[in-house]
């Protein structure tokens, strides 16, 4: 996983618990904690400081990923606004992930491992997104898709009729957009 | 004590934190030096193919792109010694003169040995490659067992080695190897790069052969068209030298039904030889084999003669037809009849594509600094161009448009060929027209143009004339392996008062030369035996030969070799029977003017006899028909007067005999007689009689003898030259 994913995860964990915390979550997980943005560093590794922030936090693991997605969007924001300003809500946002965001991703980062994307857009109101991967990080994005919502000021109700974690054998993220109230 | 120890323990999480933080820094940068220093071997390795890329493209030669390539992969990996290997046609690679050498004296040994090495497949560096089709590498090449040059290479002080293959699709053309002066472990980016440098030079290879194939299947298709022309041109030269015969049997015997048909064929005939001229005239300019044979002339005359000829044509469609050419026009060095041609051409073209109009020929001189320029003009008020027309006019094969072949015939390469022509010449035709308005094409010309390639060189001094009895008629052996060709010219030369042998090959033609040592000799010059070139040389070549003149006859149009091979006059078949008949008589001066006079009578023979030797002509005498028929199996005269009455053979039995013999019966013959002639002897005489002369008053008569025999002779000559 890119060095630049511990980044952003040291980064909200700073600012929301402490840098205590930080330290403490790198002790707990057996971490060395150097990380460059431009590294490449073991899945494990991201797992485990998960895993200790969940003990530490007394929350499910997944609630830590979509939590940390949460709140590692609005820094993406601010570091690359183009692409946001770029689109007006968050389904067109959605639909140039694996196009426009995760190919940049790429450019920036040689070597990621992004997911792909595939979508249902046959409902102009709800959005299917099929993911798949082994990191099974459906939660993760969850949050991100949750951030970008509230990024575009968009209500937004989002489950998951499948899941990898459930045995099936992709996740289906269900993303409906609530229209603002005119 | 707690607040020491809790700042303590900060201060310890805060250091360790900087440390971290000082060694995610560091793995950043030695990720971003790395990702640099890979970008800047990714851009050099660009730069290398896209240079050698450029230089593939451009090199004019296998050898230029190469010797870049050798340049550029030495500078990119920064090894002293490049050299380049190439396949020979047994599949072995063959050391070439082409290297890279950053200290030549250093590399000497090196460079030594390896030239005088050949590489099978498998054999040392290059043969692996041949053997591999892929890059190979070797860390050193001291210490390798299959590099035969290992000792010289450790003279030289070389250690690593790469090489690659030139891959022409599935085939290695060449081997490109390289050498170092330290041992060096393989470099994959280097190898892979290098099968890219292969490739690009393969495709110069590849582009180069295709090239070559193109050529020389050019060159095949414009010798079969030499060929063909030839192959089409000699029966075509036998229609029309044998129609002309018929034509003038025809009449002789007035027999003006047969004549005009026979006219036409005689036309047709000229029409499709004229196509056939063009055909080759382009195909010969295709094929760089065209010669011009510049020469200064006055170019007033040949404005002149091109408006007389062109009149005719001009005034068929009622069209007038104007000259500008200021009187001090001068004269210009170029090729007179090229010149005449694309004029000829240019004036024809407009009075066929002009109706009641105005045909303007003009010509003026433009005084440059550089040399003067010769513009001359064929404007017309005719039916004019298309901007699309105009752009295809000049190019081979195509007419302004097609329905124009069917509607004003030709054949669509005369404009192409003469502007080929005034090209070649440093000039150029350029055309400017308005539909419905008219044409102007121009053609410029450098007033002194550039000598072609070959200049002609001066024609061989005519060797001095044979001694020949001015009362025998000059023999002339004609060799020619067409047997219309040697027919018409013993028929045409014949009667132009010259006896003629002929030989049907040039081995038979040399044979005779040397035994019968003709007055000249006609030559043709492809043969299938001896071609003529080799015959001319060996008449040239013997002493006992040399000093005849020999006359090419050919439809080959190389002038500038015939000549340089001592050739006395070449002619362009189809032959200008008068033209040859007047190169002939130069030659043989007393030719043409033989007269025989038969007559019983002693005082009437002298009489003629110094009358005649007066105006020039050669006289035989013969007292009765007999003896007339032995003088004409030694030599055929140009002209007879003939008496009616003698003893032994009267002139009605040796004019029965002259017509009955083939040979003879051409021969013009003015009776002079005193009989007073009835119906029947007039019935006898019929046909093949020149003028009856009723013998009378002598002055009178020997004025009128002159006149019918200069008569005569002059119509024969103006009747020779071919009806165009």
């Amino acid at each position: 996983m890119k060095g630049v994913v511990f980044n952003l995860l040291e980064a909200v964990v700073r600012r929301d618990y402490g840098d205590d915390t930080w330290e403490a979550l790198l002790e707990a997980a057996d971490a060395d904690g150097a990380y460059s943005s431009l590294g490449n560093y073991p899945d494990e590794e991201m797992m485990k400081l998960v895993g200790a922030a969940s003990s530490a936090l007394k929350m499910p693991a997944d609630d830590v990923v979509r939590w940390f997605g949460r709140n590692a969007l609005p820094l993406l924001a601010e570091k690359h606004p183009h692409f946001f300003t770029a689109h007006k809500s968050t389904r067109p946002f959605l639909l140039t992930l694996n196009d426009v965001i995760h190919s940049e991703v790429r450019k920036l980062y040689p070597g990621a491992e992004v997911p792909v994307f595939t979508y249902d857009t046959s409902s102009s109101d709800v959005l299917l997104m099929h993911y798949r991967s082994p990191r099974k990080l459906c939660a993760l994005a969850e949050g991100f898709i949750e951030a970008t919502a509230a990024h575009y000021g968009e209500k937004l109700s989002l489950d998951q009729p499948e899941c990898m974690k459930r045995g099936d054998d992709r996740c289906v993220l269900r993303v409906s957009i609530r229209k603002p109230k005119a | 004590m707690e607040s020491l120890n809790d700042a303590d323990v900060q201060l310890a999480r805060l250091k360790k934190r900087l440390e971290r933080e000082q060694r995610a820094r560091a793995e950043s940068e030695a990720i971003a030096e790395k990702a640099l220093s890979e970008l800047y071997t990714r851009k050099r390795e660009i730069e290398l193919l896209q240079s050698i890329t450029v230089a593939a493209n451009e090199a004019s030669t296998v050898e230029g792109a190469m010797r870049t390539a050798l340049d550029r992969v030495c500078a990119h990996t920064r090894w002293p010694v490049g050299h380049v290997l190439l396949k020979d046609s047994a599949g072995v690679l063959i050391s070439t003169s082409l290297w890279h050498l950053d200290h030549p004296e250093r590399y000497e040994t090196f460079l030594k040995v390896s030239e005088a090495m050949t590489f099978a497949t498998g054999t040392g560096l290059p043969g692996r490659v041949l053997e591999d089709r892929r890059p190979a590498w070797i860390v050193d090449v001291t210490k390798d067992p299959n590099f035969p040059r290992s000792k010289a290479a450790q003279d030289s002080g070389l250690r690593a080695g790469f090489a690659f293959p030139v891959l022409v699709g599935e085939e290695v053309a060449a081997v490109i190897e390289f050498f170092s002066d330290e041992p060096a472990e393989p470099d994959d980016a280097v190898l892979s790069i290098m099968a890219h440098v292969g490739g690009q030079l393969g495709r110069v290879i590849e582009r180069r052969r295709a090239e070559d194939a193109l050529k020389l299947a050019s060159q095949h298709k414009s010798q079969f068209l030499a060929n063909m022309s030839h192959e089409l041109r000699t029966p075509l030269n036998a229609v029309i030298g044998i129609t002309e015969m018929l034509q003038e049997n025809a009449r002789d015997l007035d027999r003006d039904d047969e004549f005009e048909p026979l006219d036409r064929v005689v036309r047709a005939a000229r029409h499709l030889l004229a196509l056939i001229n063009d055909i080759l005239d382009l195909s010969k300019i295709e094929a760089g084999k065209m010669d011009l044979h510049v020469e200064a002339f006055a170019i007033a005359p040949v404005v002149q003669d091109v408006v007389n000829t062109v009149a005719t044509l001009a005034a068929r469609n009622e069209n007038a037809l104007g000259l500008e050419c200021p009187p001090g026009i001068g004269s210009m060095c170029a090729d007179q009849t090229r010149i005449r041609q694309a004029l000829l051409n240019l004036a024809s073209n407009a009075a066929k594509f002009t109706e009641k109009g105005t045909i303007t020929i003009s010509v003026s001189r433009t005084v440059a600094p550089t040399g003067d320029w010769i513009v001359f003009s064929v404007a017309d008020t005719g039916i004019g161009l298309t901007a699309e027309q105009k752009g295809r006019l000049f190019q081979d094969f195509v007419q302004a448009d097609a329905s124009t072949t069917r509607r004003y015939g030709g054949t669509g390469l005369g404009l192409a060929i003469s502007r080929r022509f005034c090209q070649m010449m440093g000039g150029d035709i350029t055309v400017e027209s308005e539909p419905g308005q008219g044409s102007t094409f121009t053609i410029r010309l450098p007033a002194e143009a550039t000598p072609s390639p070959a200049p002609v060189p001066a024609k061989a001094p005519q060797p001095p004339t044979r001694a020949t009895d001015p009362h025998q008629a000059p023999l002339i052996l004609v060799i020619d392996d067409d047997d219309s060709v040697r027919q018409v010219t013993t028929h045409f030369l014949a009667r132009e008062g010259f006896s003629v042998t002929t030989a049907s090959g040039g081995r038979e033609g040399l044979r005779l030369a040397r035994e019968l040592l003709p007055a000249a000799i006609t030559l043709d010059v492809m043969m299938p035996d001896l071609d003529g070139w080799t015959v001319l040389a060996a008449i040239k070549g013997d002493p006992a030969t040399a000093g005849i003149p020999v006359v090419l006859m050919t439809i080959v149009d190389e002038k500038n070799r015939g000549y340089s091979l001592g050739a006395a006059e070449y002619m362009v078949k189809p032959v200008d029977w008068s033209g040859l008949a007047g190169v002939l008589r130069g030659i043989c001066k007393s030719a043409g003017r033989d007269v025989l006079v038969v007559d019983d009578d002693d005082t009437m023979r002298a009489g003629l006899r110094r009358a005649l030797h007066e105006e020039g002509w050669q006289v035989t005498e013969a007292e009765n028909g007999r003896i007339a028929l032995a003088h004409l199996a030694e030599q055929r005269p140009d002209v007879m007067v003939v008496d009616l009455l003698m003893p032994e053979m009267d002139g009605f039995e040796l004019l029965d005999a002259l017509r009955s013999n083939g040979d003879w019966r051409d021969i013009p013959v003015l009776v002079l007689t005193a009989k007073d002639l009835t119906d029947e002897d007039r019935a006898r005489l019929n046909g093949g009689i020149e003028r009856i002369l009723q013998k009378r008053g002598r002055q009178e008569m020997l004025r009128e003898v002159l006149d019918v025999l200069e008569r005569c002779i002059e119509r024969r000559r103006r009747e020779s030259v071919a009806v165009p």
